[in-house]
C-alpha cells in the first residue's frame, strides 16, 4: 500500500509566477513521457514480474516518479498563481485557463489528456525493462527541452533534478536486465518468457 | 559487492552493472541528483552547484535522497552487506529528522498533519 509524506523530494521555490513555462512543464504532469505515465508504467508492469528483485526496483522507481508529479505540480502551482487575466491571455495559458482555472490537471502541452496509450505493461520481463529504458531518455529528453527553455533558477533547479533521477532510473533498469539474463537459457534468451512461461 | 561482471551478447541490451566505490556528500548528493558521480551526466552546462539553505526541511531531504538512492542500488545488489550497514545508518538518522520537523512518526499530531504548510505551498 501506499505512504504519504508531507514532503518534497526536492525543495520548489519559485518567486516569480510565469504561465507560459507552466504550459509547457505541466506535459511532465499528463504528458506521455512524464511522471505519472512512469509511475503509472511501473507500479503496473511490477505484477507480472517473475523475479524478486524487478518487483523492488518497478515499485520503487513507480513510486519515487509519484513524487515527482508532485513535483512537476508543485511547480505548475507556483508558476500559475496569483495571475491576472490579462497576464493570462499575453502567456498563451487561456485554453488550459479555459478549462481549468489554475488547478493542475493531467495533460501533455498539447491540451491532450493523459492518455495510457503512452505506456505499455507488455507481461514479457524483456520487453518491459526495454521499454522502462526508453521512457526513462524520452524523459530525459523532454526535461533537457523543458531547460532549453528556462532561464528561471528557481525553475531549472528542481528541473535539474528531475533530470538527473531519469539517467540513474536508466542504469537501474539495465542492471534489472542483467540480473534476468542470469536466469535465462544461455543458448537463447528469448525461448520462453519467464513472466508467462514455467520453464 | 556488486553484481559480477558479465559481456555484452548480440541480440541484448547492454548496461554494465555500477560498482559502488565512491559517494557525494549528503550537501552534493541533492542537488547533482544522484549519490554516485560516475552517473552525474548533465546536459550542456545546465547543473546546479550551490547547496541548499540549510534548514529542518533541506536536511531531512538530504538524508532521504541519500536513503533512496542506496535502497535503489540495494534492490540490485542484495548482498551487498556494507551498503546495508550504510543504509541504516542513514534510515536511522532519517527518522530522527523526520519527528522533528514532520511531527512524532510514532504519535499523530492533528496540527502538523492538516495545518502545517502543504508541499506544494510557498510559506508566505
Amino acid at each position: 500500500m501506499f505512504v504519504y509524506e508531507k514532503k518534497l523530494q526536492y525543495p520548489v521555490k519559485i518567486k516569480n509566477p510565469n504561465p507560459a513555462l507552466a504550459k509547457f512543464i505541466l506535459t511532465q504532469f499528463g504528458g506521455p513521457d512524464g511522471e505519472l505515465a512512469a509511475s503509472i508504467r511501473y507500479l503496473s508492469q511490477r505484477f507480472s514480474m517473475p523475479y524478486p528483485e524487478l518487483k523492488a526496483v518497478l515499485t520503487d522507481i513507480g513510486t519515487e516518479e509519484l513524487g515527482h508529479l508532485e513535483m512537476i505540480g508543485t511547480i505548475v502551482y507556483q508558476l500559475t498563481r496569483n495571475l491576472t487575466v490579462d497576464e493570462i491571455k499575453a502567456s498563451g495559458y487561456q485554453d488550459y485557463f479555459v478549462d481549468h482555472t489554475t488547478a493542475i490537471y493531467p495533460a501533455a502541452a498539447s491540451g491532450t489528456p493523459w492518455n495510457a496509450v503512452g505506456i505499455q505493461s507488455k507481461g514479457d520481463v524483456i520487453a518491459d525493462l526495454v521499454e522502462d529504458m526508453a521512457a526513462e531518455q524520452k524523459a530525459r529528453v523532454t526535461y533537457d527541452n523543458i531547460l532549453r527553455m528556462v532561464d528561471d533558477p528557481d525553475v531549472r533547479d528542481p528541473i535539474i533534478f528531475l533530470r538527473e533521477r531519469e539517467i540513474v532510473h536508466f542504469q537501474r533498469f539495465g542492471e534489472c536486465l542483467e540480473i534476468t539474463r542470469d536466469r535465462l537459457n544461455k543458448k537463447n534468451l528469448y525461448a520462453i518468457n519467464p513472466a508467462f512461461d514455467k520453464s | 559487492m556488486s553484481h559480477k561482471h558479465q559481456d555484452a551478447i548480440l541480440a541484448y541490451p547492454y548496461v554494465p552493472a555500477q560498482k559502488f566505490t565512491m559517494r557525494y556528500s549528503d550537501d552534493d548528493a541533492i542537488i547533482r541528483g544522484t549519490l554516485f558521480p560516475e552517473l552525474d551526466l548533465p546536459f550542456g552546462c545546465f547543473e546546479n552547484s550551490k547547496h541548499l539553505p540549510s534548514t529542518p526541511m533541506t536536511e531531512l531531504m538530504k538524508l532521504d535522497f541519500v536513503c533512496l538512492e542506496l535502497k535503489l542500488y540495494l534492490d540490485v545488489n542484495p548482498n551487498d552487506t556494507n551498503t546495508l550497514a550504510l543504509y541504516r545508518d542513514y534510515q536511522r538518522r532519517s527518522e530522527e529528522a523526520k519527528n522533528k520537523t514532520l511531527g512524532s512518526q510514532a504519535q499523530f499530531n492533528y496540527n502538523n498533519w492538516v495545518y502545517d504548510p502543504w508541499s506544494w505551498e510557498l510559506e508566505d
